[in-house]
């Protein structure tokens, strides 16, 4: 649909990682970008989470938001490195499908909203962060230090909080912006890319952190040169 | 010798004198939440070198999170 309205006819298509997605989907574009497949990419995170809501679920109703984020990708060797865990499964963070009303299906009807194990959640997103953050700095012989920003995933303020002390890391390095957004998933990385940018935080060749993660279980992170 | 791990990680996080915490001790009444003591299971298994899954135990007191723990130990 966006192909459209910008009345593009380049090839498109979706890709499904639920919040980790943006870092899947840069990982997808460097593919492209390393076969000279491409010369720009154009990569959206754009969610409708309201419609997946339990509205009568006070635990995921006031987490959640709606919005887009996008970042043009051109040649070059700035995406550095990037680390991608998945650990398949429901039983922690939950989103069942649409059944409709289809009459061969003869599973449970649950209801289409995202059900998150609060606990459970909370401790495989402090993890992610931490133990991507660190395997990709060791990997890259790199430090905290030498990182501008960390700009994780907007999940949720107490998680960044806590990776911040488990990290031993000020939590100034981090970039937050989930008390205006919410959790808008796969949009929330580039939503604050954007922010960070027009306020003039960034300058050519800070070095940023980005560790996504959420359903899937996945987690996903990777250190770019802006 | 696990509780006093836990006396010592919840008086530094409150503030206050590690006497104030007892086996009995509700979490609730000390305005610690539910992320509150994932926090501090979390930093248990660091100090301790150990995975401790929070599966479907209840844990209201600082008497459940001993029991819990200890169980995961032996």
């Amino acid at each position: 649909m966006i192909q459209n309205i910008l009345g593009l006819d380049c090839m498109t298509m979706d890709i499904n990682a639920a919040c980790s997605a943006f870092v899947f989907t840069l990982e997808t574009a460097a593919g492209f970008f390393a076969r000279g497949k491409v010369k720009k990419v154009l990569v959206i995170g754009a969610e409708r989470l309201s419609r997946i809501v339990d509205w009568e679920d006070r635990s995921t109703c006031v987490i959640f938001g709606d919005g887009a984020g996008a970042v043009v990708l051109g040649e070059g060797d700035n995406y550095l490195d990037s680390v991608f865990h998945v650990k398949g499964g429901d039983n922690v963070i939950d989103i069942p499908q649409l059944i409709g009303k289809s009459p061969f299906y003869e599973g449970e009807q649950k209801k289409p909203y995202i059900h998150m194990r609060g606990q459970d959640t909370f401790k495989f997103a402090v993890n992610a962060i931490c133990h991507d953050t660190k395997h990709l700095l060791k990997q890259n012989g790199l430090t905290f230090e030498d990182i501008k920003y960390i700009v994780p995933h907007q999940a949720n303020q107490r998680i960044i909080d806590f990776a911040s002390v488990m990290l031993k890391v000020p939590k100034e390095k981090f970039y937050v912006n989930i008390d205006r957004y919410g959790n808008t998933s796969s949009a929330s990385i580039p939503i604050a890319l954007d922010e960070m940018n027009r306020k003039g935080m960034l300058q050519k060749g800070d070095l940023l952190l980005l560790p996504a993660f959420g359903g899937g279980l996945a987690s996903a992170a990777c250190i770019v040169r802006w | 010798m696990v509780f006093e791990k836990i006396a010592a990680l919840l008086a530094e996080k409150l503030e206050c004198e590690v006497s104030t915490i007892t086996m009995e001790t509700k979490f609730a009444d000390l305005g610690i939440d539910s992320l509150d003591v994932m926090e501090l299971l979390m930093s248990l298994e660091e100090e301790l070198g150990t995975e401790i899954e929070m599966g479907d135990n209840k844990v209201e007191t600082v008497a459940d999170l001993v029991a819990m723990i200890e169980s995961k130990q032996n």
